[in-house]
């Protein structure tokens, strides 16, 4: 009877902790993302302020690239995944991991049109400053907070 | 087709919904070659939504590029929104669990 007790008690609370939660990382990714946050306020105020060169938001751009692909690769919709499955560090409900995908597709496209140089004056500092915003929105869901206001 | 003939489908076929549809997505669609367009309802027919999402993105010029930034950024503020409510939700229901498990503790315990 104890027992049985206990068992649903403990399910409740895994049920508790879930339901609230979109998006869920292990401790790599959870410093992962933090970094990536840290760099993109970085990177955001550099660019806003006017102090980044053509060659400095290329190299941004390349970054976060790389980033939103990590992301995408690492995120799965399946506990047990990402329980057992160390490359899989970021568990995500359909609209986090629909989130992500498209990150990571609009995040390549942009690099692709800076890397062939056929895009106006400004355009790659303005693409980091609107990365920058996505990628602390990021750290946002995983920390389970609001977006923070522009 | 024009956007105009476009909208004016949309709109008789869905009402006000078509008619923000057609505002929305006509201009790319517009753009995109037949074969772009083929390949794309293939995508979407079989699942390959991130594929059908990246040839969009490859008919949108720089500026269209850093507009699907805002749509992405107003995205996940909606979706961090409704996240944070759900875990307030979450929380509040625990909190409440909490109470009431303190209370039966208590009388069982005698205080």
């Amino acid at each position: 009877m104890k027992r049985n007790v206990r068992l649903l008690l403990m399910a409740l609370c895994v049920m508790l902790c879930m339901s609230g939660c979109g998006m869920v990382a292990n401790d790599a990714m959870k410093v992962s993302i933090d970094l990536n946050a840290i760099q993109a306020a970085i990177d955001k105020d550099k660019a806003s302020s006017g102090e980044m060169s053509y060659q400095e938001a290329q190299s941004a751009l390349t970054r976060n690239a790389a980033t939103f692909q990590g992301y995408a690769a690492a995120k799965t919709l399946n506990f047990f995944e990402f329980l057992f499955n160390k490359n899989k560090g970021l568990l995500v409900n359909g609209e986090y991991a629909q989130r992500l995908d498209n990150a990571n597709i609009l995040a390549a496209e942009t690099l692709l049109r800076v890397n062939s140089g056929n895009v106006p004056d400004g355009f790659p500092q303005e693409a980091v400053i609107k990365e920058s915003v996505v990628l602390i929105d990021v750290k946002m869901a995983k920390d389970g907070k609001r977006s923070p206001s522009e | 087709m024009t956007l105009e003939e476009l909208t004016q489908q949309l709109t008789d076929a869905l009402g006000a919904k078509g008619k923000e549809l057609a505002a929305k997505y006509g201009p790319t669609i517009l753009a995109m070659t037949t074969n772009d367009l083929d390949a794309w309802l293939n995508y979407v027919f079989v699942g390959q939504y991130s594929e059908a999402y990246a040839l969009y993105l490859k008919t949108k010029d720089p500026t269209g590029i850093l507009a699907e930034w805002d749509k992405e950024h107003a995205a996940w503020v909606a979706d961090n929104e409704a996240n944070a409510e759900k875990i307030e939700m979450a929380n509040k229901i625990g909190l409440e669990f909490a109470k009431a498990m303190l209370t039966v503790i208590l009388a069982v315990v005698g205080f």
